[in-house]
């Protein structure tokens, strides 16, 4: 039987996955963001960070933190955008269709992510000015 | 997969930073209570440009200046008129198991390793470079003629450093500081 969805309706597989492929790597970006910025000033994280990426990783992340204001504005771009992906008004759509299945999914995985690579986003921000 | 390229490109730029290391043929020499280890073989290399590297091994920004002076001057100039003493230290939570990791940013064969768990190197250091801390983060280069004997460590021809309590016109910079140790070398006259 099928029904019209009358609120919330689930994004487009499409449209999710950009807002999800934005939203992790808006994640990511923050996240080594605050690799660059803490590498350096916690006797306790310092060798947490050096064993989970190598003397190579710790290098190349301390590497970047001269460009964490560009990496940062960058990566609110895409978590900007992976919002507006996710939650712009849409048409409504008929629901209970094969098509609909992952599209609800991969929407909530979508918001989840997005969500997740705010607080770390804002985490970052935190981060960067503190040390900077 | 093709949505989510960005992200796999950026977690997969980790993994051969971390697994495709360069391997070092020797091992370090831990300096226990004493800096005798080092001051012997700086002593011993007289006559040839020569550099210590005091850093930490769970420095991000410390592995990041070695492996760039690595890369922007050892990689590029061969002379044997040039030793590398670096001294890893135990700044940032760092213990003498992380130091075989840092190792591999620097694996020129003209560099030796040391482990400085008291940070005495840094401490011997302190006074000559007029610091309010134990040396550490910090890139000094000798001319043929020093030498170092006793307590007193000796003079730097030219040091460069990546902390927030030294002079900022001394901020490390790799560029500049292979150019001082070609300016050393030269007064050796090898222009090699």
């Amino acid at each position: 039987m099928e029904r019209v969805t009358r609120a919330s309706p689930p994004a487009r597989p499409a449209s999710a996955a950009g807002a999800l492929s934005a939203g992790s790597t808006g994640f990511g970006a923050a996240l080594v963001t605050i690799v660059a910025g803490t590498c350096c000033v916690s006797p306790v994280l310092a060798p947490l960070i050096v064993g989970a990426l190598g003397a190579g990783g710790a290098a190349w992340a301390a590497g970047l933190k001269p460009y964490s204001s560009y990496i940062l504005a960058a990566s609110l771009l895409l978590l900007a955008g992976g919002f507006w992906s996710v939650y712009r008004p849409r048409t409504l759509c008929v629901a209970g269709t094969d098509a609909s299945r992952p599209a609800r999914w991969m929407s909530r995985l979508s918001k989840g992510v997005l969500w997740a690579g705010a607080v770390c986003w804002v985490a970052a921000v935190v981060v960067h000015l503190t040390l900077s | 997969m093709r949505l989510t390229s960005p992200t796999l490109v950026l977690t997969l730029s980790f993994l051969p930073l971390s697994a495709c290391t360069r391997a070092t043929s020797a091992p370090h020499v831990n300096l226990a209570s004493s800096t005798e280890a080092l001051q012997e073989a700086f002593n011993r290399d007289s006559g040839k440009v020569r550099a210590i590297f005091l850093a930490s091994p769970t420095c991000g920004e410390c592995i990041h200046g070695a492996s760039e002076l690595e890369r922007v001057w050892l990689d590029k100039d061969s002379s044997r008129n040039i030793a590398v003493y670096v001294v890893w230290s135990r700044q940032l939570g760092a213990e003498e198991k992380h130091v075989a990791d840092a190792m591999t940013l620097v694996p020129d064969a003209r560099a030796r390793h040391y482990w400085d768990g008291e940070e005495l190197v840094g401490k011997a250091f302190q006074p000559v470079l007029d610091l309010p801390a134990p040396a550490w983060d910090t890139w000094m280069l000798f001319d043929r003629t020093t030498t170092w004997r006793g307590d007193r460590a000796p003079t730097p021809a030219w040091w460069e450093h990546q902390l927030s309590v030294g002079p900022p016109e001394r901020q490390l910079d790799p560029e500049r500081f292979a150019s001082h140790a070609e300016a050393l070398k030269s007064v050796l006259g090898d222009h090699t």
